[in-house]
């Protein structure tokens, strides 16, 4: 009798943890940080890139299908930035992930974007993204959109927890909130002082924040600058009194160390999105570490 | 009739780009434009010299859903054959995804799944000259046909796919000089693809190919020429940083001929290692030795530096330096590949 119980108890065991356990497969180490605050322990949450890596630019590979092709759910940035998951999803084969499908998260849906371009857009403008702006997770107020997003999903997906993500989803956003009051007292100190971020994926934590900046290193995004770009912005820099040049740890660093250089501006790195095995490594750590290191910075 | 085709292709896409500026919602599938040319040196001890600027292609790709599970592909191209422009549809397929058991279909005018790279349009090479094994055993440019190809994601813990085709490809125009012309397989071909990967590390891919073919030479029309082909290919990816990658890619092809004289085998391989250094710049290696497919027994080697600049997302500059030793010959070529629109090539 004991022999029976035990073998229907192997049997049933794999089929009772995945009864009650979603999949999702997430871009970043934020999204899945986020996803999983609001799915706990009814929740696997796995992300395919961290803030090492330049998410326009990502190859994708054959073992991030393996990942997708049992996953209950995909949760993306959308606006195209990474795009390159498309493929990545079509090749899963997963019904149940693909665009348009229950199980695809785009966290862009009700985002209020910035910077949507108009009419015709070309090369001549540099690498423009035609939905506007992508990097919106930078705004901390995103975070929360993102979070219902997530949290409207993972219901629909899985109804009979629906109380419990809703719980955990308030929770979540109510710490966000708090923390988005303390970092923009922080960010205060920063309202005056000029700033040079390198491409404008910064546009949200500009705008959220309310930081003064006149110029991008990259007059068009995604084409690094020329040595006129240079010249003529390093006088600009330096009438404006840029203290602080802000860049992504995967930026090249030729252009910004001779700005630096030449105007004794600080470089300051940090990254657009958190990191798998340090800080910042969630979400809100990624606005904590960030700021900080801003802070430091300026002492 | 040239004029009738880029009539309506120009109609077609400009259609497309007019609905795009002024925000209409349309129905128009997505549609790229890739343009490759350049110019091309080459010298051998006979003295052979040439100068010369190539227009070596021009692509339209256009993209569609039909189904939610049904996506239609079209590549018009425009080529250059031996001093003409030669227009013609490349691929014009439907793909029927999403089935049970992680199935997939493609049905229409396709690149064959056969070796690392026969199915990737040229223009996403890694290098500007096709490795002499392709041009000896699969034809000048990249084998294409007529068929279906059955595509599935085996339920293995790692990546491990395999595809089954059937093809029908043109046959070649049988002339006298037979044993000069390019050799490809041609008639009714099957074809079959095992591809998988591991992830080696957090920053690492390896991946292991092997491709089968079995059918026709471009002669059986005219004499026995039934052909088997066994290949097998080894990459190895890995990213550095965020932008540098170092890559080793080998492939190897046996091709088993059987012709009125008898049975030949001939093989062929080609090495490539390259690294990206930045987000603009690579340079590589490549190392190429391949037999002809003819009942002359040729042997072709050649070495490859190749140094390519990233301009932009869609234009990149490539050269590549080639020296072949049974000619004594030097080739250079500078090519500029260029693009607008959303043409991909998703996990090669």
């Amino acid at each position: 009798m004991k022999k029976i119980f035990i073998t229907i108890f192997i049997l049933i065991f794999p089929f009772v943890l995945n009864a009650k356990v979603l999949k999702v497969i997430c871009t970043t180490v934020e999204i899945a940080d986020i996803v999983k605050n609001i799915g706990k322990e009814k929740v696997e949450a796995i992300w395919l890139m961290d803030g090492r890596q330049d998410p326009h630019s990502v190859e994708p590979r054959p073992s991030m299908v393996i990942k997708l092709r049992n996953a209950d759910a995909v949760a993306v940035i959308g606006m195209d930035l990474d795009m390159w998951m498309d493929g990545v999803i079509r090749a899963s084969k997963n019904p149940k992930i693909q665009k348009g499908s229950q199980g695809y998260i785009d966290l862009s849906v009700n985002i209020k974007k910035l910077e949507v371009p108009q009419g015709k857009i070309d090369g001549k403008m540099g690498d423009l993204h035609i939905y506007g702006n992508p990097h919106y997770h930078l705004d901390p107020s995103n975070g929360i959109v993102m979070a219902d997003t997530i949290k409207e999903k993972l219901i629909s997906l899985s109804p009979d927890d629906g109380t419990f993500f809703q719980a955990n989803c308030t929770l979540y956003i109510r710490n966000l909130e708090t923390k988005i009051v303390q970092w923009k007292k922080r960010m205060l100190a920063f309202k005056d002082i000029s700033i040079l971020p390198t491409h404008n994926c910064w546009l949200y934590f500009i705008t959220a924040f309310g930081l003064k900046i006149p110029n991008y290193l990259e007059t068009r995004p995604g084409i690094p600058p020329s040595p006129n770009d240079i010249v003529i912005l390093t006088d600009k820099m330096k009438k404006e009194n840029t203290k602080l040049i802000i860049a992504e740890p995967f930026y090249p660093s030729g252009a910004i160390e001779k700005i630096s250089e030449m105007t004794g501006a600080k470089i300051v790195r940090i990254p657009t999105s958190a990191l798998s095995d340090e800080r910042p490594n969630t979400y809100i750590d990624l606005f904590e570490y960030n700021i900080s290191k801003l802070e430091e910075a300026v002492k | 009739m040239r004029f009738l085709k880029l009539l309506i292709l120009f109609i077609f896409s400009s259609a497309s780009i007019f609905a795009a500026e002024k925000n209409f919602a349309t129905a128009l599938p997505d549609i790229s434009f890739i343009g490759v040319a350049g110019v091309r040196t080459y010298i051998d001890s006979n003295e052979n010299k040439d100068v010369s600027f190539t227009f070596d292609s021009f692509e339209i790709n256009a993209m569609g859903y039909m189904h939610p599970n049904v996506r239609a592909d079209f590549v018009f191209g425009a080529h250059s054959h031996e001093g003409n422009i030669e227009f013609d549809v490349e691929e014009a397929y439907a793909t029927f995804s999403n089935l049970s058991f992680s199935t997939g279909v493609k049905v229409g005018r396709k690149l064959l799944d056969f070796g690392r790279i026969n199915h990737i349009h040229s223009h996403e090479w890694l290098f500007l000259n096709a490795p002499f094994v392709y041009s000896n055993f699969l034809g000048e440019h990249s084998l294409l046909g007529d068929g279906a190809v059955v595509d599935v994601l085996l339920p293995f813990p790692f990546f491990m796919n395999v595809q089954a085709g059937i093809w029908r490809i043109p046959t070649h125009e049988h002339s006298e000089e037979e044993e000069t012309q390019p050799f490809s397989p041609a008639g009714e071909i099957y074809n079959i693809r095992l591809w998988s990967s591991f992830e080696v590390g957090e920053n690492s891919e390896l991946e292991f190919g092997m491709s089968g073919l079995k059918g026709h030479g471009a002669h059986y029309t005219s004499h026995t020429d039934r052909i088997q082909m066994a290949g097998a290919d080894i990459t190895f990816k890995t990213w550095p940083s965020a932008y540098s990658r170092i890559m080793l890619l080998a492939e190897v092809v046996y091709l088993e001929r059987e012709l009125p004289i008898g049975f030949i085998g001939r093989w062929g391989m080609y090495v490539y290692l390259g690294y990206r250094i930045d987000k603009q710049w690579e340079t590589a290696i490549k190392y190429d030795w391949s037999e002809t497919a003819n009942p002359e027994d040729e042997k072709k080697s050649g070495i490859s530096l190749i140094g390519s600049y990233y301009i932009s997302e869609s234009l990149k500059l490539r050269s590549e330096y080639l020296y072949c030793p049974e000619m004594q010959s030097h080739t250079g070529l500078i090519k500029v590949i260029f693009g607008i629109g959303p043409h991909t090539h998703p996990l090669q």
